[in-house]
């Protein structure tokens, strides 16, 4: 028995050895002249291609980025620490690309497409170039589905479509990555594959947002692409362009997908450390000429495509990171010139205890209006104005105490607009849900709430709804808009709501 | 004929007799259609049998130590 098996083993492997190459090959190779900070300088490498994996031994691969006459300069992917000179390097012939197959949804994984959460290998359905050329004009069409975000102040004011880019910007810790988190769990019933890319963030904060996806059951639409702090320059900058080549994957497949970068700051910087340490001219603020198309090229690859080329959609929505609120710092400028829109986050909001702190007035988006849903303009044509009233009168009002009555009510119903907005990161709201809440404030069923009800009064209002008056959803949701039926239904209903519950509405008093 | 030099290294795990190395530089002269050849001689036990031949950036892996790690890269991407 035991000669048996071991004969099967012979035999096996044999006919495996015997079905191998070995054959004398020629190899373009290069001798390793210096080596440092994650660069390798090379001489060789004849007719090496730029981008170019290059095999620098013990499974080590690195990247060739600066083609030169007689030398190469070479980042490292990875840890190479047993390279030294005089050591030989030899080119692949492959250009960087990343295996994905639908099972790589639910998972994480590296720079390079490797996994990283222990979960098992990836199946590879199809090798995605990294660094691919964005669609052209005749394969595109124009926006016209909305990306709802769950959230009332982005859906109603700052609308973004699918296949749009909208630059998320603010300071540290003002809930850029809460915006973004929220999108993704609001796409949970909405058909939408999620990427989210992790460039230079804490590893703890990473694995708490991985903890949250996980809860909610965001996971099993999401991928996470993770090149956190501690990874090197090499893979904070090729995550980006991973993450895309991962979306573009869904993307062929006609599929809707929505791409996070966070945050394209600590991207540039990576870049900036890489072109720093390769010897290219800096400009502005150190980073290299080319920092501009860095970004451009990755947001350009956000597109709609036709319904002849699968109709499928990437939507991306960078994060930007300024300090102490620049946004001419050249990063920000930058990258507000590529997308069509920004939402813009304050901290002086966040401190006042506005969340989400979006800055209404600064923030656009400059293609989403056409893609938005006709009821949510109805309702939210209005408080647009509401609003604009309001922050113009706002200013005056700190000086005089005595406002004539038109100047007050504009005030108060500015202040009530303003408190509707108010939002948990992550409680997103059904479009419809938007709808009823946004009708509510505008038409001025809230006056009468104090300020500090209104989320009371909203939670309890939403319930109400939901249990007594289901049909003014349906009609929301199946019409896309608020026919004049629904629109007297929604007005008999909130009054009803309100006289029902005279501890948040107070019942006015006569004097 | 071109009449340029060509230096180009071989190594070997034993030292190359006197007729080895001339055919090796008849060969080469040959297949690169230069008029003399320059050899760089290394010594390397490590690679157990066979030459390796560099020209300029270019390299033809003959040694059995070649062959092996070839061998086993191969190997391993089939498991």
């Amino acid at each position: 028995m035991k000669k048996n098996t071991q004969q099967e083993f012979t035999t096996s492997i044999t006919q495996l050895i015997s079905n191998l190459e070995v054959n004398t090959e020629s190899e373009a190779v290069g001798t390793v002249l210096s080596f440092g900070d994650g660069v390798v300088s090379v001489t060789g490498l004849d007719d090496v291609q730029s981008g170019e994996l290059i095999d620098l031994g013990e499974n080590q691969y690195g990247l060739a980025l600066n083609l030169e006459k007689k030398r190469t300069g070479i980042v490292v992917l990875g840890d190479a620490s047993h390279l030294s000179a005089g050591q030989t390097v030899r080119r692949t012939g492959r250009i960087l690309s990343v295996g994905v197959s639908d099972a790589i949804l639910g998972r994480v994984v590296d720079a390079l497409g490797r996994e990283v959460d222990g979960k098992g290998d990836l199946p590879v359905d199809k090798y995605m170039l990294l660094e691919k050329r964005a669609p052209g004009i005749m394969p595109r069409q124009s926006v016209s589905v909305p990306l709802q975000t769950g959230i009332k102040a982005v859906d109603a004011m700052i609308p973004i479509g699918r296949g749009q880019r909208e630059l998320i910007i603010g300071d540290r810790s003002t809930g850029k990555t809460a915006v973004a988190l929220g999108t993704i769990l609001n796409q949970a019933d909405q058909n939408v594959q999620c990427v989210y890319v992790c460039i230079g963030q804490k590893r703890s904060s990473l694995a708490q947002t991985i903890q949250i996806l996980e809860d909610r059951g965001a996971m099993s639409y999401t991928t996470i692409v993770s090149a956190t702090a501690s990874s090197s320059a090499a893979e904070q900058f090729l995550a980006p362009y991973t993450g895309q080549a991962i979306a573009e994957y869904f993307l062929e497949k006609g599929k809707d997908v929505l791409i996070i970068f966070d945050d394209l700051t600590k991207h540039a910087q990576a870049y900036r450390e890489i072109s720093l340490l390769l010897r290219r001219p800096s400009g502005r603020e150190a980073y290299p000429g080319d920092v501009f198309y860095l970004h451009s090229r990755l947001l350009e690859r956000a597109c709609r495509l036709n319904e002849k080329n699968g109709g499928g959609s990437v939507t991306a929505l960078p994060i930007i990171e300024t300090q102490a609120n620049d946004v001419s710092a050249y990063i920000p400028t930058n990258v507000i010139s590529i997308t069509d829109g920004q939402i813009y986050l304050e901290s002086d909001l966040f401190n006042a205890g506005m969340k989400p702190a979006i800055n209404v007035g600064l923030s656009v988006s400059r293609v989403g209006s056409s893609a938005q849903r006709k009821a949510m303009k109805q309702v939210a044509g209005t408080m647009k104005l509401d609003l604009a009233q309001f922050r113009e009168l706002q200013a005056f009002a700190q000086f005089s105490s005595d406002l004539d009555e038109k100047t007050k009510s504009v005030l108060d119903r500015g202040e009530h607009v303003n408190a509707i907005l108010k939002q948990g990161w992550d409680t997103p709201l059904k479009m419809e849900e938007q709808v009823v809440v946004i009708f509510a404030a505008v038409k001025g069923y809230l006056d009468k709430v104090a300020i500090d009800d209104i989320q009371k009064w909203e939670a309890e209002y939403l319930e109400y709804m939901h249990t007594s008056y289901p049909h003014i959803f349906e009609s929301i949701t199946s019409e896309l808009k608020i026919v004049e039926k629904t629109e007297d239904d929604l007005k008999a209903a909130i009054t009803s709501f309100n006289e029902s519950h005279p501890n948040l509405v107070p019942v006015a008093q006569e004097e | 004929m071109k009449s340029t030099d060509l230096t180009i290294t071989v190594a070997t795990a034993i030292t190359l007799s006197s007729s080895q190395e001339k055919a090796i530089e008849k060969a080469v002269k040959e297949k690169r259609n230069v008029s003399s050849v320059t050899i760089e001689k290394i010594v390397d036990p490590k690679l157990i049998g066979g030459i390796k031949l560099t020209i300029n950036s270019v390299e033809y892996d003959g040694t059995v130590a070649g062959k092996l790690a070839k061998l086993k890269s191969q190997l391993m991407s089939q498991l």
